[in-house]
C-alpha cells in the first residue's frame, strides 16, 4: 500500500468482495425459505436444520482443504502441469489471519504473497466459500424429506469442498487447463456451479428413490403441493437478490487489463481476466431473469412455482456467456433454457421416476449445461484468456466442458458415495419415520404438551 | 507475558506480518480442529443413527400405518378420521 492509487485499488476490491458476500448470504436465506415451504409441515423443522448446518460444515471443510484445492489443483495436476504451491491458502497459513502485508514469519510464504493477500484472501475466501454453500443447498433441496442428514453433509462436504472447488480450479480460474485447452468460459458459472450441483443432486436421487406415495403404482406422479406457497416465493425472490452479490463476486472489479504496456487502463474482468463492464452484466441479468419468467409462465400456463423457478433458470442459461451477451440475446436464450429444462425435468420423472422435491436438476442441471453448450456456439472464437496461447471458445470445448461439469464432477463421484452409504443403509431414513414425518416426535410433544395444558386448565375451571 | 509479535503500534506499518497471538502454533491449530471436526461429524451420525432406530421402533408397535402417520404428527392431520383404516402405502414406489 506504499501509494493512494494501490491503497484505494486494494482496500475498494477487499470492500467490493465484502458486500458480495452479505448479498450472497440472501441466497441460503433464500435456499432454508424455499425449502421449508416446500416441505410438508411434518418435515418442516428437520429440513430447515438440514440445510443450516451447512453453513459450518462446509466453511470449516473448506478451510481446511477447499480454499488450498483452488489455487493447487488449476493443472488437473498431471493435464497441463503439476501441483501448483499455494502457501497462502493453507489452513495453517499465517496469511489466513489476521495480517498486514508486512515481513511474512513462515517459511515458503514470501513477501509477494504477504502484500497480495493480507487484505484479500479472507473475502476471496468468503465468497468462494458461499458458492460452495450455493452448491449444497442447491442439492439440499431435491431431497428433502427422506435423506439421513448425515448423508447429506458428507454430500455437501464432497460437493462444497472438493468436486466444485476441483471443477472452479480447473475451469473457472485464469490458469486452469479446461481454460487453457478446451477454451472453456463460464463466466458466471452456468457449469462450475450449476451444472455440477445439478448433476450431483441427479446421482443422489437415483440411489435414494422418491418420497413415499409420490408415484402411484402406475407410475403417474401425485402432486405434494408445498405447504406454504409464500415462503417459496419469498425464498426464490430472496434467491434472486441474492444472485446479484452472485454475478458481482464472479468478476474482478477492477484490475489494470493492459499491463505489459506502457498504458494504464483499469476495468472490471471476468475470473478469467478478460474485460467486462457491471454495466453489461446488469442488463443481461435483467433480460435473462426476464426471459426465464416469461418463458416459465408460457409453458406452466401461470403455475407460480415454474413461474419463479423459471426466471432462476433464465439467468443460469445464460450465465456462461453473460459478461458478452447482447441483452437480447441474453432475454431469448433464458427463455430457450426454460423452454427446454421444463420438458425435460417433466420427461424424466415420468420415465425414471425421480423425484426432484424442487426440481433442482432441471433449474440447476439442465439450464447449467444448456448454457454452457448454448454459450459454445455463440461465443465461437472468442479469446477464452488475456493469454494468446490459450485455445479460443468453441462449442466442442464447451460440450466437452459440460460434460466435465455434470457428470465426470458431478454425477460420478456421488453416484459412487450414494451406492456406498446405501449399502451400509446409511442413505435414507427408516420407512415408519418418513411415514410420521422427521419432526413427528417434536409435534407429538407439543401436542402432549397442549393436552397436558388443557387438561389442567379444565381442572382449575372445574375446581 | 507476550501472546503476539506486535510491541507498539507506532512503527513501520510496512513491517507488521502476523497479528493474532500465539505464531507459530498454526499447525497444531490445525490438527486440534481437524481432529474436532471429524469427532462431530462422527457423534452427529451415530446420534443420528440411534434416534431413528428408537424412533422407527416406537412407531412400529403402532397398530397399523394409520395410527403411526397420526400418532407421529397429530396437528398434521386434521381430518385423521377420513384416512381408511389399514391402509399400507405399498402403492408407492418408496
Amino acid at each position: 500500500m506504499e501509494n493512494e492509487l494501490t491503497a484505494l485499488t486494494v482496500i475498494f476490491t477487499e470492500f467490493y468482495y465484502w458486500v458480495c458476500i452479505v448479498l450472497m448470504f440472501l441466497i441460503h436465506v433464500g435456499f432454508c425459505l424455499y425449502e421449508v415451504g416446500v416441505s410438508r409441515q411434518k418435515n418442516m423443522m428437520h429440513t430447515l436444520m438440514k440445510n443450516a448446518m451447512v453453513i459450518p460444515l462446509i466453511t470449516v471443510t473448506f478451510f481446511f482443504f477447499g480454499w488450498w484445492i483452488y489455487f493447487a489443483l488449476q493443472n488437473g495436476p498431471g493435464i497441463t502441469g503439476g501441483l501448483i504451491s499455494a502457501p497462502f491458502a493453507l489452513p495453517w497459513s499465517e496469511l489466513m489471519g489476521t495480517h498486514m502485508g508486512g515481513q511474512p514469519v513462515q517459511a515458503g510464504v514470501t513477501p509477494g504473497d504477504a502484500a497480495t493477500w493480507a487484505r484479500l484472501n479472507g473475502v476471496f475466501f468468503g465468497a468462494f466459500l458461499l458458492f460452495s454453500w450455493t452448491c449444497a443447498s442447491i442439492l439440499s433441496g431435491a431431497v428433502i424429506e427422506r435423506i439421513r442428514s448425515s448423508a447429506f453433509w458428507l454430500f455437501a462436504i464432497m460437493l462444497g469442498s472438493i468436486t466444485w472447488v476441483v471443477d472452479a480450479a480447473w475451469g473457472w480460474s485464469g490458469e486452469g487447463w479446461m481454460v487453457r485447452l478446451l477454451g472453456y468460459h463460464d463466466a458466471y458459472a452456468s457449469g462450475v456451479i450449476h451444472a455440477i450441483s445439478g448433476g450431483s443432486a441427479l446421482a443422489v436421487l437415483y440411489h435414494l428413490g422418491p418420497r413415499i406415495g409420490r408415484f402411484r403404482s402406475d407410475g403417474t406422479a401425485r402432486a405434494f403441493p408445498p405447504q406454504n406457497s409464500w415462503l417459496v416465493i419469498i425464498g426464490l425472490f430472496m434467491i434472486y437478490t441474492g444472485f446479484w452479490g452472485f454475478y458481482a463476486a464472479c468478476n474482478i472489479p477492477i484490475i489494470d487489463i493492459d499491463p505489459d504496456s506502457a498504458r494504464t487502463f483499469f476495468a472490471a474482468t471476468t475470473i478469467y481476466l478478460t474485460p467486462t463492464t457491471l454495466s453489461a452484466i446488469t442488463f443481461n441479468f435483467l433480460m435473462s431473469l426476464s426471459g426465464g419468467l416469461f418463458a416459465g409462465y408460457f409453458v406452466s400456463k401461470g403455475d407460480p412455482y415454474w413461474t419463479f423457478s423459471g426466471g432462476l433458470a433464465g439467468i443460469i442459461t445464460a450465465s456462461a456467456g453473460n459478461d458478452l451477451y447482447h441483452p437480447l440475446q441474453a432475454l431469448l436464450i433464458g427463455a430457450f433454457g426454460v423452454l427446454c429444462l421444463y420438458k425435460l425435468h417433466h420427461w424424466v420423472e415420468r420415465r425414471f421416476k425421480i423425484d426432484d422435491a424442487v426440481g433442482a436438476v432441471a433449474v440447476h442441471g439442465y439450464a447449467g449445461v444448456l448454457g454452457v453448450v448454448i454459450a459454445g456456439f455463440m461465443l465461437w472464437g472468442y479469446p477464452s484468456s488475456p493469454n494468446p496461447e490459450f485455445a479460443n471458445i468453441t462449442p466442442w470445448g464447451q460440450l466437452a466442458g459440460a460434460f466435465i461439469m455434470f457428470f465426470v464432477l458431478g454425477f460420478a463421484p456421488c453416484f459412487v458415495l450414494g451406492a456406498v452409504l446405501k449399502k451400509f443403509d446409511m442413505l435414507r431414513i427408516p420407512r415408519a419415520i418418513e411415514l410420521a414425518g422427521l419432526d413427528h416426535q417434536v409435534l407429538a410433544d407439543e401436542t402432549a404438551a397442549f393436552g397436558e395444558l388443557v387438561g389442567e386448565e379444565l381442572r382449575v375451571a372445574g375446581g | 507475558m507476550q501472546t503476539g509479535l506486535i510491541e507498539n503500534w507506532l512503527g513501520n506499518p510496512l513491517e507488521i506480518g502476523p497479528m493474532y497471538p500465539f505464531v507459530g502454533l498454526e499447525i497444531a491449530l490445525f490438527v486440534v480442529s481437524f481432529a474436532l471436526t471429524i469427532v462431530y461429524m462422527i457423534w452427529q451420525l451415530r446420534l443420528e443413527a440411534r434416534t431413528y432406530e428408537k424412533e422407527a421402533r416406537a412407531l412400529a408397535s403402532q397398530a397399523d400405518l394409520r395410527s403411526t402417520i397420526i400418532a407421529g404428527a397429530p396437528q398434521c392431520y386434521e381430518h385423521a378420521e377420513s384416512l381408511p383404516v389399514g391402509t399400507t402405502g405399498d402403492d408407492s414406489a418408496g
